[in-house]
């Protein structure tokens, strides 16, 4: 995928699930029908104009009233199963939210790959377990795409929503400055070590229908790819990695390819693939970007 | 390769499974209501 067809999709991503204008005109919530789709985004559904409802949420919903979540587990399995963590680097609007604050000129650092442990620890903690115990829905009270998209509208539309703001709100808003701000230092930092979302779908990488492929015939081993991959892992090491969010800025590299789990040679049979070691140049323009 | 094709069969038909038990149960209109009492 080119880099400016998934910035397109990821401003589809954004705009698409949240057009419901009428919410903000009227300071009121959408409530038709669409509402009952989980969306496989990090979307909060109590933002004004958003149109479907938000997995975590509806997870964490059923924790609080003691049920198991099928429909919402059904749907996210369904989605991880099909393309992985595609939607988290193709569409999720969080996401494309930290892939701008990358581009601000900071001080640029990188965070150990383990990491990603701290977002399994979120999900069986604040998704299911901490809601089933106290009854609250408290990776909803906390989450920044909440905080930006759901608590912030609302508290400049509603003047009764205003004078309800306590300190939980200035701990959201702390929350989300933190992200925003180590965003510009660090590629994706919510993603890679936060979201529950992303450690669901994350589960799904190693045998999703869409699987990355990646050649060692043609691979010169440059290390192109990691510089542009926004989650700063290497493809060529491991193409079925948890973090991959299958964005497939890589796959501009001829060493690397979108594929599909019934291709056992996705790049021919060995010895007679037509990429070429120089064909690894075509990412030299995209990690100076 | 082979391994990863029938790991996406099994999690395909299961989480299919999940999904349909899910929405036989009714809980779309759970969900439904969860978004209308924010």
């Amino acid at each position: 995928m080119g880099y400016l067809k998934r910035r397109i999709f990821q401003v589809l991503g954004a705009v698409l699930p949240n057009s419901y204008v009428q919410g903000i005109l009227t300071a009121s919530l959408y409530q038709g029908s669409l509402k009952s789709v989980c969306t496989p985004l990090l979307n909060c559904y109590a933002c004004p104009s958003a149109l479907f409802s938000c997995p975590i949420g509806t997870l964490q919903h059923f924790m609080v009233t003691g049920n198991v979540p099928y429909y919402g587990i059904g749907t996210l399995s369904a989605v991880g199963a099909t393309v992985g963590r595609m939607t988290c680097g193709t569409l999720c609007p969080f996401g494309f939210l930290q892939d701008l604050l990358y581009k601000f000129r900071a001080w640029k650092v990188s965070i150990p790959a383990w990491f990603r442990y701290f977002r399994y620890v979120v999900l069986a903690g604040l998704v299911f377990l901490i809601p089933y115990l106290t009854h609250e829905n408290w990776f909803s009270k906390l989450c920044p795409m909440g905080t930006l998209i759901g608590g912030l509208p609302w508290v400049t539309l509603n003047v009764n929503v205003r004078s309800m703001i306590r300190a939980l709100f200035w701990v959201k808003i702390s929350i989300l400055l933190f992200f925003v701000t180590t965003s510009t230092m660090v590629k994706r930092p919510f993603c890679r070590a936060i979201c529950p979302l992303g450690a669901i779908f994350s589960l799904f990488n190693k045998s999703s229908f869409l699987q990355l492929a990646w050649n060692p015939d043609t691979c010169t081993r440059c290390g192109k790819c990691r510089k542009i991959c926004p989650v700063d892992i290497r493809p060529d090491r491991n193409w079925t990695n948890p973090d991959c969010l299958r964005c497939l800025d890589c796959t501009r590299c001829p060493s690397l390819k979108l594929t599909t789990v019934f291709h056992r040679e996705p790049f021919g049979v060995p010895g007679t693939s037509p990429g070429t070691a120089e064909g690894a140049g075509g990412l030299s323009g995209a990690a100076a970007r | 390769m082979q391994g990863r094709l029938i790991a996406f069969i099994v999690t395909a038909a299961a989480s299919a499974s999940i999904l349909a038990y899910g929405i036989f149960r009714e809980e779309i209109g759970e969900v439904m209501f969860n978004a209308a009492m924010l």
